[in-house]
């Protein structure tokens, strides 16, 4: 009894937190029906506990209370001795929750004992997933929880939108739940759809077959990669050319040297005029100082700034090609965000 | 003949032994650069003697070597051919000459100096013997383009001597050339333009030689 009063004060608790007017009604009413089950008035409790059962809209029984108040009214229609609308009601009770269990501090064992041979007739099943979260394909997987009424064959698999298989993730026997993993990949390593389905598929006792499918958006997350080091700026580099002052020396020289080679027979000796050749030699020094002052008048390198920016330039394309290794190797790792939609029960077949 | 190169190869080797004996203990710490090459000139000369002038061409080979000790350097040159009159009656002559020279470089690039100049000319089985001691100087100019450097160089005599024929009373020359060093390396090609002028007095002679020497060299400068 001391069971039967806690779940009397949890309707309660329901009552005063659910919606004022009409929910108060449907909560009043399982109150009121769970009171003539604990007098053993089953026929108000009955009359009382569908009349909760079958309020509709803002008012009618939280999800919470359903599994609880088809308990009771299977239990009832048990003491009734209507053991079809029994089986219905605890039916119902498993609809509500595949993981629900009466009590059986609550009830008693013939009650328990009608429920369990209830429950062993029935497939439902109850898909968990993550309401959003992201897996790195090939790293992660993805976790499907998939509960069930009773022990019953599930195959479980991913579908597109045409519900062509994706991927069969488990076949077989399910007790009471199943884990099954996705590893983010689809079929032959193609681009997974924007949406797919998971879909739960149980083998009924009479052959038919239940589908529960829940849909599950799937977008692929762009890599985090890295960015590129900017280019090297002027600033960062230095002058690899100075301007450099006007060649006098070997222009003056080359002058020099060629006038010494012209006049030099005048200087020696005044009985001969001297070869005409030596107007050559005296010409190559001349133009030797010419090319020496234009050559040396141009720009020149410097080499320390030169090899200085070369290793500044090698360095930035050694991080540079780093860069682009690692966001190469980011991009190679593809992230799934898979956030769940909404579930479906279909009708059975 | 033979007596004229001996004489010139005296001179300059007694030449050379001083030096290197006067200077060898105060250098002797330091690095000897050597430098030695081949030449080949082709000179014209005019002879003059008693009046009468002879115009010669011909082509002397040659050697030279130079050795230098911090800012001194010792140059020896030899070199000897036959020369050609240039009229078909003219006797042409064999020309013998060498030259040591004591070298000391104050200033980048130039070196002043001194030393014999020994010429032996060999015309009719006689001997002429030149040897003159000349004091100059001698400027080799920084790169007047990569690898090419100008040189000029003048000379004067300021004693000799002349065996067969008068008495010594001047003497002066010089040269201007272009070197090359490729790669500014231990190889060296070098085209002069060399004249001078021996005189006796009362103008008894002269002999001037004016050509064009090419020298290939190796070694350190």
């Amino acid at each position: 009894m001391t069971r039967l009063r806690a779940t009397a004060t949890a309707i309660a608790l329901a009552m005063a937190a659910g919606p004022p007017a009409n929910a108060q009604t449907a909560t009043d009413l399982l109150e009121r029906g769970v009171a003539s089950y604990s007098d053993l008035q089953y026929d108000p409790a009955a009359i009382l506990l569908r009349r909760a059962l079958d309020v509709r809209g803002p008012g009618a029984l939280p999800d919470t209370l359903l599994p609880e108040a088809n308990a009771y009214l299977g239990a009832v229609e048990h003491f009734r001795g209507r053991r079809r609308a029994a089986g219905v009601a605890f039916h119902a009770a498993l609809a509500a929750d595949v993981r629900f269990r009466p009590d059986t501090l609550v009830f008693p064992p013939a009650v328990t004992a009608a429920f369990d041979e209830a429950r062993r007739e029935t497939a439902f099943i109850r898909i968990s997933v993550p309401a959003d979260t992201t897996i790195q394909v090939g790293e992660d997987v993805y976790v499907v929880r998939v509960d069930a009424s009773a022990l019953h064959n599930v195959t479980v698999m991913l579908t597109d939108a045409a519900r062509s298989t994706i991927q069969t993730l488990h076949t077989g026997p399910i007790v009471d739940s199943l884990e099954v993993r996705w590893d983010g990949t689809g079929r032959d390593a193609a681009r997974l759809p924007d949406a797919v389905e998971l879909r739960v598929v149980s083998q009924l006792r009479g052959g038919g077959r239940r589908v529960v499918r829940q849909l599950l958006h799937v977008r692929v997350r762009p890599a985090d990669t890295l960015p590129f080091p900017p280019p090297l700026s002027q600033a960062e580099l230095r002058p690899e050319r100075e301007p450099a002052n006007p060649a006098v020396g070997p222009l003056v020289a080359g002058l020099v040297t060629g006038v010494g080679a012209a006049v030099l027979p005048t200087l020696v000796t005044d009985e001969r005029d001297g070869a005409t050749l030596r107007f050559a030699v005296g010409g190559a020094l001349g133009l030797a100082g010419v090319v020496g002052f234009l050559s040396g008048s141009r720009d020149r390198a410097i080499p320390e700034n030169v090899r200085a920016n070369t290793m500044a330039r090698d360095a930035w394309w050694r991080e540079r090609e780093a860069v682009r290794a690692e966001n190469a190797r980011r991009r190679a790792v593809q992230r799934l965000r898979i956030t769940a939609g909404e579930q479906v029960v279909e009708p059975d077949r | 003949m033979t007596v004229g190169r001996g004489t010139v190869v005296r001179a300059i080797l007694v030449t050379a032994a001083c030096v290197a004996g006067g200077t060898a203990p105060a250098f002797a710490l330091q690095t000897v650069r050597l430098w030695g090459g081949g030449s080949v000139a082709v000179v014209g000369a005019v002879s003059e003697s008693s009046g009468e002038i002879t115009d010669l061409s011909g082509t002397l080979l040659g050697v030279a070597g130079r050795a230098a000790v911090g800012p001194l350097a010792l140059h020896v040159r030899y070199a000897e051919g036959d020369l050609d009159p240039a009229n078909d009656d003219g006797v042409g002559q064999r020309h013998i000459e060498g030259v040591a020279l004591l070298g000391v470089t104050p200033l980048a690039g130039l070196e002043v100096g001194g030393g014999p100049r020994v010429r032996s000319i060999v015309r009719d089985e006689r001997t002429q013997r030149w040897v003159v001691w000349q004091v100059g100087g001698r400027y080799e100019s920084p790169a007047l383009a990569p690898w090419v450097r100008g040189v000029v160089q003048g000379w004067i005599a300021v004693g000799g001597d002349v065996s067969n024929g008068g008495e010594f009373t001047s003497g002066r020359g010089g040269a201007a050339g272009i070197l090359v060093r490729p790669g500014d390396g231990p190889l060296e090609i070098r085209v002069d333009y060399t004249i001078d002028e021996l005189r006796l007095g009362e103008d008894a002679g002269r002999e001037t030689m004016e050509g064009f020497t090419l020298t290939v060299g190796w070694g350190r400068q």
